[in-house]
């Protein structure tokens, strides 16, 4: 997992190829140290990540909930045909804007 | 003089019945008279022994550099300082090197003999000793060295076995109250700590509280002659951890030693750390054992919420199947009839695996059973609206914000005299629409799952089944069920499975679906639930 601190935002990068119970925990833990009710933005960079599960998509849910309620929450690098359509599904593509990548996500931020 | 004449070697392969030495041993014979060295060679020529030659000290030095030798001889005529050296040097060698040496002189030259005896020789003979009385001091001094080196052998092989074993000797001055330990003491315990326990008291106050009466009450048991005595104590030295320990105690009877005791000192702390983990696992066993039976009888009563009926109404015909990853699972569904034209209908995936998704499982079908919403003073009437059924489940499983617990879910009505249908999803995988003519149409009305956001509002879809439409809801389990390369079974397999089994009866569809999906897993267990809902409207 990739952590870097931009003035604009904490930028994530989850390393594994999957986001599911196992492996969101860690990135919900870091977050969580990193961010301390800091009230900052948030990019997480899924361009690993081909696959998420329930607990993956819950693991978004509570980043989300971290960063809030000053806080935005912007993915990136969304290229996995199934994590796409599970953000679909449920609606995540909604409250969750995805950019094409980095840069753009922290332009939407300026 | 150069090696090959220095070290002549003879070597003596018969063996000599008269003579009691049973092995083969290597003599060196030291005098500067090759007459005098071969006459000595020829009166130990009945032993079997290989007897090499050196004419003086330094042919000696390099003979026994080369092999080592288990007797020296020496004859000496008059005094040859520069052999007695070498001879003091050979006698240096370590224990099991150092040969025995017999030196042949002239007994009456007072001054040459303490020569010869500061030179640390073994055993002397006059110079003109006859041939049968050498041959039989040679033969004993051979036999001698023999049996100390079978002796130190020995002791090796004990030292040995004694740590092995983590085991040591002691004694004990009952009168003083003073210990003796052997020298394994510090090999077997890897400390020199032990060394400060010399006395009774010392020993005594280093063992454990609860371990020191046991202890004096076994010394005075033994020193009452009820031996051997064992006791088992806890102490801790002055570093490190507590160990274990055995103590066997004996009087010693022998002699004046009635107030003596002797025994050993076992270590068991690793024997008894691994009787502890031993213990451990027994009881993690048993917990496993305790768990596994909770789980089995929760998976029993998870399969006893499946729907009760097949034909919950007329024209109406409901088919499943229903397998968790784990013993228990946290996909659920049921089939019902609300009134006497209406089925409700419904399937849900818990977020996660195992036993907190089943909770909530349980905890979601029990809040729509059949009876429980009017005792909850909710109206009959709502459970007709699908939209507000998700809604209402989505107040009522608000869940922590802290570790999100939520389900997708897809929640229907048939009214069964008309074909319509009402459905909503909450972020659940598309329902597939088969109807009688093969044709295939997919709802996949996305919307958030239930649990997540407190202000989600969910809508319904209509539907017009024809007769022998049916419908199918499933959970992701079904299209993200991988193969062991790691490749998802996929939306795409899932409805060309489908459409090949338009003419496949639904409960044989889904039999055949659950073998189809263990055969992309080449058999393996599942990694997630699978569970799918059919529900077919044969119409009037």
């Amino acid at each position: 997992m990739r952590i870097e601190r931009q003035p604009q935002a904490l930028i994530v990068a989850p390393s594994g190829p999957r986001l599911d119970s196992l492996t969101s925990l860690a990135v919900k833990q870091a977050v969580a140290a990193e961010l301390a009710g800091t009230g900052s933005h948030l990019v997480l960079d899924l361009g690993a990540v081909q696959f998420m599960d329930s607990s993956g998509l819950g693991a978004l849910v509570s980043l989300l909930k971290m960063v809030a309620p000053s806080g935005r929450l912007l993915l990136c690098h969304v290229d996995s045909p199934r994590v796409l359509q599970l953000l679909q599904l449920t609606r995540m593509d909604r409250i969750m804007p995805q950019y094409p990548d980095l840069d753009a996500a922290l332009a939407a931020l300026e | 003089m150069n090696e090959a004449q220095a070290l002549s070697e003879r070597r003596r392969s018969e063996p000599a019945a008269a003579a009691p030495v049973a092995e083969r041993f290597r003599i060196l014979l030291v005098d500067p008279s090759p007459q005098a060295l071969a006459h000595i060679a020829a009166a130990l020529a009945p032993l079997p022994c290989l007897v090499a030659e050196a004419g003086d000290a330094e042919a000696a030095l390099l003979a026994t550099r080369q092999h080592p030798i288990d007797l020296l001889l020496l004859r000496l005529q008059s005094c040859a300082g520069d052999v007695l050296t070498a001879c003091r040097q050979i006698g240096e060698a370590p224990d099991d090197r150092r040969p025995a040496v017999l030196a042949l002189t002239p007994f009456e030259d007072r001054a040459l003999l303490d020569q010869v005896l500061a030179a640390g020789v073994t055993d002397l003979l006059p110079i003109d000793v006859p041939d049968g009385l050498l041959r039989a001091r040679v033969a004993q001094l051979l036999n001698a060295q023999r049996d100390a080196r079978q002796l130190r052998l020995q002791a090796q092989r004990l030292r040995a076995a004694q740590f092995i074993a983590r085991i040591a000797y002691w004694e004990l001055d009952l009168r003083q109250g003073r210990f003796s330990w052997s020298p394994e003491i510090e090999a077997v315990f890897g400390t020199a700590v032990w060394r400060g326990l010399e006395t009774l008291t010392a020993l005594t106050q280093r063992a454990h509280p609860d371990d020191r009466q046991e202890l004096l009450a076994a010394f005075e048991r033994a020193g009452r002659g009820h031996g051997p005595v064992t006791v088992d104590v806890r102490i801790r030295l002055r570093e490190g951890p507590e160990l274990y320990v055995r103590l066997d105690a004996s009087r010693l009877a022998h002699g004046t030693d009635e107030l003596r005791l002797a025994g050993t000192v076992q270590d068991l702390t690793e024997q008894r750390r691994n009787e502890q983990l031993q213990r451990v696992h027994e009881r993690l066993s048993a917990a496993y054992d305790t768990i596994r039976r909770d789980l089995e009888a929760a998976a029993e009563l998870q399969r006893s919420l499946m729907p009760r009926l097949q034909n919950p109404l007329p024209g109406v015909a409901v088919h499943w199947l229903y397998r968790p990853a784990a013993a228990v699972g946290g996909d659920l569904h049921n089939a019902w009839a609300l009134d006497p034209h209406t089925l409700a209908f419904y399937q849900f995936d818990v977020s996660g695996h195992g036993v907190p998704s089943a909770m909530l499982s349980l905890a979601v079908h029990k809040a729509l059973a059949p009876g429980a919403l009017e005792s909850a003073g909710i109206s009959r009437r709502r459970l007709r609206a699908p939209e507000q059924v998700l809604g209402w489940l989505n107040r009522e499983f608000r869940s922590d914000e802290s570790a999100p617990q939520y389900f997708t879910m897809a929640y229907g009505t048939l009214d069964a005299q008309t074909g319509v249908v009402l459905l909503a999803q909450a972020g659940h995988p598309p329902t597939l629409i088969q109807h009688a003519d093969g044709t295939l149409e997919t709802l996949d009305e996305g919307a958030m799952p239930v649990g997540l956001f407190a202000d989600t509002e969910y809508s319904a879809s209509v539907l017009q089944l024809r007769p022998g439409s049916r419908l199918i809801l499933y959970s992701d389990g079904i299209t993200d069920c991988c193969d062991p390369q790691g490749e998802p079974w996929g939306m795409a397999r899932w409805q060309a499975f489908v459409e090949q089994h338009r003419q496949t009866p639904a409960f044989e569809l889904v039999r055949q679906l659950e073998a189809c999906l263990l055969q992309w897993r080449r058999n393996e267990e599942p990694e997630d639930d699978l569970s799918a809902l059919v529900v077919e409207w044969t119409g009037r």
